[in-house]
């Protein structure tokens, strides 16, 4: 057997074992993703009317006050969401990491919200959030305050909903946290203890340095998650009220499917897409090589 | 120096006992609301505790909904996600770490890109394309988009990555073809690392609901458990009367118990999964 045909079978074989993966790949992100570029400088509607519109749908955007406030409210998600969603998840590792009788059950009762599944989260939240019948509304009453219509109140429904996916998000944040703090030498804090450092230097200076990597990595996934945030949006506002809680994915979801404005809404998702990748290369950049 | 110290162990204890109500209380809010009547949902004062706790709520939705099918299909799709996963992943992840396929630099970076697209803002395109294929109002339609994970690829590249070369060149020398190194050499190497994706890749299927929304039809026979979820909440939401609350909530911890067991199953790998991925995705 010639080296040659060795290399050819390789490269056969190879190519057979990325085919499928690469199939799906092509279809489902690929495809869609070079059609929204292409549908967004057309007319194009849901009644299959396809008419070249120059930069039309991307003028738009930027007079579209819904549109605007749709990138104000992602941003102030993003704002809220990202910083809280980690200093609060390695507050949580930290607030695990004792090992004594019970603290196994008390983890687990910390993380389920991780593996549960987000339509179950949103449900539940639904709930809580009732204004009459909810628990938090009927607190609120005994402490003697007015209930609050959470997801009915503009100055509410983006805080219920950044507090519902805190809730969710945290646990999920934390249990990496808590598997890499297994990974800071014990020496380092003995050393450092006995250099007389505090609990809160011995955090800033040994924990969180030695986490550095871990946290860089946790802030991209978390800032790419809460710009594509939807989800709770799309079940328990539609964005409203008053649009107070339209995000960017939810604006380019209403404008094609509910408006059939396909050109428009292509656009949309097409600037969503320029911004996580800005976003992530510009993080990337500050956190160093890793 | 001693009272410091149990001043400090009282407010940690105090602090952990507030993360546990502010973790575990909705959870407790979804059992509740189960086992309740819809009549003492609607009292006031609230009813805290279920004290004729019933399990009607679980018996209705299997007899007047249509929740044996609903079921049957969220796991089909949540098992034949978890297939096409392994399968595709683990080869497209083996032939990136150990084989020298043609562009590979280009492809690995071509995954790391279609990790950050938003699946969301493509909604639109994906639902033109599938439709076009035939395969709206199809498991098939449900399932394609998840069949195949640039996230878990990478994870099994990962994985492959660190079992030595000299195993396989040993097995190339002796003369196996690459079918017989993958299944027989780098697949039981593997185990782990698969279980980890055949766990999160089921868990995102078992979860996944607006895709389902958008691909069928309201009321289709290919209804998954998540949609139906949405829908009703979405309805109570516009304050439908004819919603029963405590249909939703035995509904969703009906969807919840599966998730609980494979988690306390699996949480190893799970756990070692996101972490390695994490750092290294």
């Amino acid at each position: 057997m010639t080296l040659r045909k060795i290399d050819r079978q390789e490269a056969y074989w190879s190519s057979l074992f990325l085919a499928p993966a690469l199939l799906v790949i092509l279809i489902c992100v690929i495809i869609p993703a070079v059609l929204a570029f292409a549908l967004s400088w057309t007319h194009a509607s849901r009644f299959g009317t396809v008419h070249f519109a120059g930069g039309y749908n991307y003028r738009k955007l930027f007079e579209d006050p819904v549109a605007l406030q749709s990138f104000f409210n992602t941003l102030l998600y993003v704002v809220v969401f990202v910083p809280l969603n980690i200093a609060l998840a390695l507050a949580v590792a930290l607030l695990l990491q004792p090992n004594f009788t019970g603290m196994k059950l008390i983890r687990s009762v910390y993380f389920v919200p991780a593996v549960l599944s987000s339509m179950v989260t949103v449900s539940i939240f639904r709930f809580l959030y009732d204004a009459r019948h909810g628990p938090i509304s009927a607190l609120l009453e005994t402490l003697g305050f007015a209930p609050i219509a959470w997801l009915e109140q503009t100055g509410y429904a983006m805080a219920a909903i950044i507090g519902l996916s805190l809730w969710k998000s945290i646990p999920f944040n934390a249990i990496i946290f808590l598997a890499a703090l297994q990974s800071v030498p014990a020496e380092l804090h003995e050393a450092a203890r006995i250099d007389g450092a505090g609990a809160m230097r011995r955090l800033f200076n040994v924990t969180v340095p030695a986490l550095r990597p871990m946290i860089g990595a946790l802030t991209i996934l978390s800032l790419i998650g809460a710009f594509r945030v939807f989800e709770p949006m799309f079940v328990l506002t539609e964005g409203g009220p008053a649009n107070s809680t339209r995000s960017i994915a939810l604006h380019a979801y209403l404008v094609g499917f509910r408006d059939g404005e396909l050109g428009y809404s292509s656009a949309v998702s097409f600037v969503l897409l320029v911004i996580i990748l800005v976003a992530t290369v510009l993080l990337h950049r500050m956190g160093g090589e890793e | 120096m001693s009272t410091k110290k149990s001043l400090a162990a009282a407010g940690y204890l105090l602090v952990l006992a507030l993360g546990i109500v502010i973790f575990g209380f909705p959870l407790y809010w979804m059992v509740r609301g189960a086992l309740i009547s819809q009549a003492e949902w609607f009292q006031l004062p609230l009813v805290w505790w279920p004290h004729h706790a019933q399990l009607s709520a679980f018996h209705e939705i299997f007899a007047s909904f249509r929740m044996g099918l609903v079921l049957t299909n969220t796991a089909c799709v949540a098992l034949l996600m978890m297939i096409f996963n392994v399968a595709f992943d683990s080869m497209a992840g083996f032939a990136l770490a150990k084989m020298h396929a043609p562009a590979r630099k280009w492809v690995y970076l071509l995954l790391l890109m279609t990790m950050m697209v938003p699946f969301e803002g493509l909604m639109v395109p994906l639902y033109l394309v599938v439709t076009r294929m035939g395969l709206a109002n199809t498991i098939a339609g449900i399932v394609l988009p998840g069949a195949a994970n640039a996230f878990c690829i990478i994870l099994m590249h990962h994985f492959f990555a660190s079992v030595p070369d000299e195993l396989i060149e040993a097995a190339r020398v002796d003369g196996a073809g690459w079918p017989r190194i993958f299944f027989g050499i780098a697949v039981p190497l593997a185990t782990p690392a698969i279980a980890t994706i055949a766990i999160i890749t089921f868990l995102a299927g078992w979860d996944s609901f607006v895709w389902p929304l958008l691909i069928t039809d309201p009321q289709s026979n290919f209804d998954v458990l998540p949609k139906v979820l949405a829908e009703a909440t979405f309805a109570s939401m516009g304050g439908a009367q004819d919603i029963q609350w405590p249909w939703l909530m035995a509904a969703a911890l009906i969807a919840t118990v599966p998730v609980l067991i494979l988690f306390a199953l699996g949480q190893r790998f799970f756990i070692e999964g996101l972490t390695k991925g994490a750092v290294k995705g």
